[in-house]
Formats: structure tokens, C-alpha cells, sequence
């Protein structure tokens, strides 16, 4: 079962998120900041970290910087979950380490592929 | 005789009092004048200052505005995001209990959650073309695949009136060069129209080239058989908030923001949507594009330099963009470095004829920020920038990760010359500024650096090995990367003509690598053959299509097939780029064909 780390303060996001989520079969974490979110991905060692860009205390683009530049955590692929639909934004997330972008109000289907597209291969494939 | 003289004597003197008044008078209207003078150039000076104040409070104000909208379009998505989630949720779990009742309420719910975001997706859509930071994704696509992408989406809507779709696209239509998601966005638009204001009718879509004119256009035709429009109602048409009469809102609902965007879309990729329409027959919109969309790029002080607007007039078709193709070669991207209008307006010029592409920056921070957008292959700097030590902005732009390794050309005054070259300048011109010794210069750069390379991405070295080899004997030299990461620095320093892309490498793999080119301003027209072992899914096969050019599938050839293939796509797009001119900002048409 893939392990998702879910970083999001606001609260009703990560809640309907993490069930939805859990409903798939996929185990999750959750932070509602960025330095719990750093935290659990260097000791949970989960398999995708959905990031918010808006955090309070670290935001997302620097956590993301921090996880990317860090060789333990620099594999886990990071998807950006940001309510701005500006493009610079997109180009701000990527440019952070986040391997994948997706906009808020979250559209599952979407994210769900970007998810499944990311999530380590199993060997062979 | 002797009172004749005294008469002359005293008419003299009369004159000379007469002169003396004249001349007292002069000099008080002199000085009348001189204040006058003084205090119109007072005044001048005072509105100057008002004038100038205003213009900044207005300024400030529209930047006020802008970043109002983003907070807020922040701040209203938050919440929405909340609620539509929670609907979907819902009606999950109502599918699973079978309960239809809550289904259909809770759908409702959805529906007009959906619709609010449509309105502030539209409310910020209009003001980000209001506050010209509307920026085009120009790309090739096939002008027919597009339509009928849409029509799945446009049939309930459709069907809702029990209208009749009729689409008129010959298969073999072609391409264009558009922003295909405004396109889009229009035709789904006024197809939404049609079929909301016809009722049991017929909405046809026809599609057609327009060459009569000085730019082919791509005209696409929307009508319907529905309840038409007066003259009135349609001057009204495209104005934000406005529908045709106070009453269509409450009977057909709609934002009345949809047409004013489609237009402005529109016209930002240098075409039009016009209007015919009959009271009761029914109406027609008429969307015209040119087939070869010029880029446009948002300013930052806000205003959009759209291309010149489609029409008949002479001194409109003279203005109008040259086509691409008629273009000179682009020989490279020069970024300068200069404060000066005059100077920067003269190397602009010089260097646009010469078919460089030439941006300005008008200090160290605006320098990096173009650099990181153009990556250029030469860099020219006045080492006089006031308000900067030159030698200093030298050193600091050449020690900037992404400037590194850019020659730098230094204008200086003669004297400065050597100092120039001593802090790690390539070359020096003197001002004023010797055209010919320029280009010369610049030749000699930018000719270093514009390459006919293919980058081949690849962990797996004897594969990797293999195509080398193989591109090496049919002369095409190949720059390598056993992952994404390493690829991605080879673009900071080359701009290949074709990348062949693995998918599944470590570091950072080719999806990421795909999305950070498609996100650069140059990169993104590279051509890219994809090269996977990968099982592709259709959504995954979707996502590709859209990034590459071409999707190759290791498993689906043989090795001399995968070769061939391999040297056939890299023939067809270095052909298709021209050998002796790197991709420049055009990415060539290309349809995505993909092998499962």
C-alpha cells in the first residue's frame, strides 16, 4: 500500500483529502504545517508528499526546496497543491523541486493519475 | 516760412512725447509679458509635478487592483475547494448506499458550486486581460482534433434544448499555430450560446480557411436556428456584464462575461469574433484566427503588446506582424544590458534586422530575470550604468549561475576598455557604438553556440551508447544525459535541435524534465521524441501527446526498427527546424504521432 504524506492547514482540505484518499486504498500522513511536514517525510518515509504551497511557519515551496536538496528525501516525489492558477506559480512550485502541479479546488481524477504517474515503479516496469 | 518751423518744431515734439509714451508703454507690456512668462513656465512646473503624481496613484492604484484580484481569487478558491470536495464526497457515498434522492440534491449542489467557480475562474480571466498579464501558450495542433475535443463537453448542453450538432471539419484540415486552450475555451463558449438560446433547432459548427487575405486565417463558424438578435441587443453583445436584454439572465442564466472574454482572447491571438443575426431566424458568430499566431508576452507595467488586429485596411496590413516564415534566420538571443532608450532603441533595431532576437534589461536584477526567461548566447553590457560600479555588475551577472558561461560584450568608452576584459568581459565595443564591429562580434558568439545537437536522455548506457553512435555516423553530434537533472543543466548551456527523451531515469525523470522545458519560455519549442520501455496508459499516452512531439515505444520495434525510427523522427525535425538555425521560438508543426 502506497504511503502519502498529506501537508495542508486548512483543516476541511486535509480532511476531505486524507478520506478521499484512504477511500482509494492509499495510507496517509497528515501536517498541518511545514516543519511537521518536514518531519514526518524524513521519518516517515512516505512513497509522494502532497504539498501545500501556503504554509504556515515553512511554506511549501521552501519545504519543498528543503526535502529536494536533502539526499534522504530528495527521491520522494513531491505534487504542489496551490490555489493560485497563475502560471508563475506553476513555474515558482516546479522550480522549488515539486515533480507535479495540481490546482486548487482539487480535481481527483486528475490528481489520482499525476499520483499514480509518480509513485515509484515497481521493478520491471 | 518761420512758423512753419516753429508748427514742424512743436509737431516734433509732440511725435517725440508720443515715442517716449510708445516706448514706456512697450517696456511695461515687456514686463507684463515676462511675468506672464515667468508664471505660465511656475505653473507648467506645477501641473507637471500634479500630472506626474497622478499618473503614479493611477499606477498604484492598477497594481493595487491586480494584486486585490490574485488575494482574492486565492481566498475565494480556498473555500470552493472545500465545497466541491465535500459534494463529490458525498455523492460517493451516496452511490454506495444507492440513494437516489440524495444524489440528485446533492448534485445540485455540485452544479451550482461548479458554476461559481466557472464566474471566478471568468472574473479573473478578464482582469488579468484588463491588466495585460494575459500570456498566450502558442502551439502547433491539429485544427480538427481540437474540435472535436470540444464537442463531448458542448453535447449535454446540446441535448438540453433537444438541439441538433452539426460539425463541418474536412478530416484533412491540418494545423494551426494558436493558443489551443483560449480556443478552445471560445468555441465551448459560443456552442454553449447557441444551444441555450435555440430551442429544437440546429447549431452547426463549420470550420474553414480564409488565405484572401494578407495572413491565412482559420475561421470557424458557429450558428443556430434559435431566436436571433436586434441590431441593439448585438451592439450590446461583447460588453462585460451585458446581455441582450435585462431579462435573458433570469431565463437562460449565464455570466455575461463569456463572449467579452472569447473576444479579447481572440484578438489577443490577433484575430476577432464578429456577429451576424436576425430576430426570430437565428444568429451566427463568426471566430477568425490567423493559422500562424504571433507570441505575445504579459508586461509587467501591464500593458499587453498585442499583435496588430486583423483587418482590411492597408495601413492595418502594414503594421500587421510578419509571418513567421518570412522572418529573417534567428541567429541567437542577445540580452542587453543598458539604461540608456536611445542606445537600447539603436541595438534593438540593429539587432532584429540581423535576426538576433534582442531583449533589454535596465539592471542587474531585470538581467537575471530576462536571462532565466531567454537563456541568451551573448550578453551585452554598458559598463557605465549609472549608479553601478561596472566592473562590480560584471562580476556579479558573470558569477550568476545561469550567466556563467555567456560571453559577455562590454560598451565602454574608450578608455575603459581594458578594464572591461580584465574582469572577464570576451570583447569590448566603444561608444559610440560601430554597427558593423558589433555584428561582427556578436557572429562570432553566437555562432559558437548555436548548434545542430541532438540531446540524447538516457540512463541506460548501452542504449544510450547505441543511438550516439548512431546519430554520430549520420552527422548529427549528440550531447548526453544519463538523467533529468544532467539534461536540464545542458539546457542552461545548449539549445539542441531535437531532445530523444527516456521516461523512467533516477534523479529526476522524463515527465519532470518534460515539464520543466514545457514551462521555459525557450525550451518549451524544442522538439521532443520520446523514447519509453513503459506499458502507457491512455492517460499517461494523453499527457504525452501533448508534451511531444513523438512517443517511441522500445518494446513495439526491434533494434534496427527503434534505430530507424529514431533517425527518421531526428531527419524530419531537423529538416523541419533547418539545419543551419537552431529551434527558435517556433515550435514546428507536429502532429503527436503515437505508437502503443
Amino acid at each position: 500500500m502506497a504511503k502519502i504524506l498529506l501537508v495542508e492547514d486548512n483543516e476541511m482540505n486535509r480532511d476531505m483529502l486524507g478520506r478521499r484518499l484512504e477511500k482509494r486504498g492509499y495510507q496517509v500522513a497528515i501536517a498541518a504545517d511545514g516543519p511537521t511536514g518536514l518531519a514526518l517525510a524524513r521519518s516517515g518515509s512516505p512513497d509522494l508528499i502532497l504539498m501545500d504551497m501556503s504554509l504556515p511557519g515553512i511554506d511549501g515551496w521552501e519545504a519543498s526546496r528543503q526535502l529536494k536538496a536533502d539526499p534522504a528525501t530528495a527521491a520522494i516525489p513531491i505534487i504542489a497543491l496551490t490555489a493560485h492558477a497563475m502560471a508563475e506559480d506553476r513555474e515558482k512550485a516546479l522550480a522549488a523541486g515539486c515533480n507535479e502541479y495540481e490546482t486548487k479546488p482539487v480535481e481527483l481524477t486528475s490528481l489520482l493519475a499525476k499520483i499514480e504517474l509518480l509513485l515509484p515503479k515497481k521493478p520491471g516496469a | 516760412m518761420l512758423t512753419t518751423i516753429q508748427q514742424r518744431d512743436a509737431e516734433l515734439v509732440v511725435a517725440k512725447n508720443n515715442a517716449e509714451k510708445a516706448r514706456e508703454r512697450l517696456a511695461e507690456i515687456n514686463a507684463m509679458l515676462e511675468e506672464a512668462n515667468r508664471t505660465l513656465e511656475a505653473k507648467v512646473a506645477e501641473r507637471t509635478v500634479e500630472l506626474h503624481k497622478a499618473m503614479t496613484a493611477a499606477r498604484d492604484a492598477n497594481q493595487a487592483k491586480s494584486s486585490f484580484l490574485a488575494k482574492m481569487s486565492h481566498e475565494l478558491r480556498t473555500p470552493m475547494n472545500a465545497i466541491i470536495g465535500y459534494a463529490e464526497m458525498l455523492i460517493e457515498d451516496a452511490t454506495d448506499r444507492a440513494d437516489a434522492g440524495a444524489i440528485a440534491d446533492l448534485r445540485k449542489i455540485l452544479s451550482a458550486a461548479r458554476h461559481l467557480l466557472g464566474l471566478i475562474n471568468d472574473v479573473l480571466d478578464l482582469s488579468k486581460i484588463e491588466a495585460g498579464k494575459m500570456d498566450l501558450y502558442i502551439e502547433s495542433f491539429d485544427v480538427c482534433t481540437l474540435v472535436h475535443d470540444v464537442i463531448p463537453t458542448a453535447q449535454p448542453l446540446i441535448d438540453r434544448n433537444k438541439n441538433q450538432l452539426k460539425v463541418d471539419c474536412p478530416e484533412n484540415f491540418g494545423t494551426m499555430r494558436a493558443d489551443a486552450t483560449k480556443l478552445r475555451q471560445i468555441l465551448l463558449n459560443l456552442l454553449s450560446n447557441a444551444s441555450k438560446f435555440t430551442e429544437e433547432g440546429v447549431v452547426s459548427l463549420e470550420v474553414t480557411r480564409d488565405q484572401t487575405g494578407p495572413r491565412e486565417m482559420i475561421v470557424m463558424r458557429v450558428s443556430d436556428s434559435g431566436i436571433g438578435m436586434t441590431p441593439e441587443q448585438m451592439g450590446r453583445l461583447f460588453q462585460v456584464f451585458s446581455q441582450a436584454d435585462k431579462s435573458t439572465s433570469a431565463k437562460f442564466g449565464g455570466t455575461g462575461l463569456g463572449l467579452a472574454i472569447s473576444r479579447q482572447f481572440a484578438r489577443l491571438m490577433g484575430g476577432d469574433i464578429t456577429v451576424t443575426s436576425k430576430m426570430g431566424e437565428g444568429s451566427a458568430f463568426t471566430i477568425r484566427i490567423p493559422s500562424e499566431v504571433a507570441p505575445v508576452k504579459a508586461t509587467p507595467d501591464g500593458e499587453t503588446a498585442a499583435p496588430a488586429k486583423e483587418t482590411s485596411t492597408p495601413a492595418a496590413v502594414a503594421a500587421a506582424p510578419v509571418p513567421t516564415p518570412a522572418s529573417p534566420p534567428r541567429r541567437g538571443r542577445v540580452l542587453i544590458v543598458e539604461q540608456d532608450e536611445v542606445v537600447t532603441t539603436m541595438l534593438q533595431d540593429l539587432l532584429g534586422r540581423e535576426g538576433y532576437l534582442a531583449t533589454v534589461a535596465r539592471n542587474s536584477e531585470e538581467a537575471v530575470a530576462r536571462a532565466r526567461e531567454i537563456s541568451p548566447h551573448v550578453v551585452i553590457l554598458d559598463i557605465q550604468l549609472p549608479g553601478a560600479d561596472g566592473g562590480n555588475l560584471l562580476t556579479q551577472l558573470k558569477t550568476h549561475p545561469l550567466l556563467a558561461n555567456v560571453p559577455f560584450v562590454m560598451l565602454t568608452l574608450s578608455d575603459n576598455a581594458k578594464g572591461g576584459l580584465a574582469f572577464g568581459a570576451a570583447d569590448c565595443v566603444t561608444k559610440p557604438i560601430d554597427g558593423p564591429r558589433l555584428l561582427a562580434i556578436l557572429a562570432k558568439y553566437s555562432a559558437a553556440r548555436s548548434e545542430n545537437s541532438i540531446m540524447v536522455v538516457e540512463d541506460d548506457a548501452p542504449t544510450r551508447n547505441m543511438i550516439v553512435r548512431l546519430l554520430e555516423r549520420e552527422g548529427w553530434p549528440a550531447l548526453q544525459a544519463d538523467n533529468g537533472k544532467v539534461a536540464l543543466a545542458l539546457l542552461e548551456q545548449h539549445t539542441p535541435s531535437v531532445i530523444l527523451l527516456d521516461l523512467l531515469m533516477p534523479e529526476l525523470d522524463g515527465f519532470a524534465v518534460l515539464r520543466a522545458m514545457r514551462a521555459h519560455a525557450v525550451w518549451r519549442d524544442i522538439p521532443v521524441v520520446v523514447l519509453t520501455s513503459l506499458d502507457l496508459t491512455a492517460e499517461v499516452r494523453g499527457f504525452l501527446e501533448q508534451q511531444a512531439e513523438r512517443v517511441l515505444q522500445k518494446g513495439s520495434y526491434s533494434r534496427d526498427e527503434l534505430l530507424r525510427e529514431v533517425r527518421d523522427s531526428v531527419e524530419e525535425f531537423m529538416r523541419r527546424t533547418g539545419r543551419s538555425n537552431p529551434p527558435f521560438h517556433s515550435r514546428p508543426t507536429a502532429p503527436a504521432s503515437i505508437l502503443s
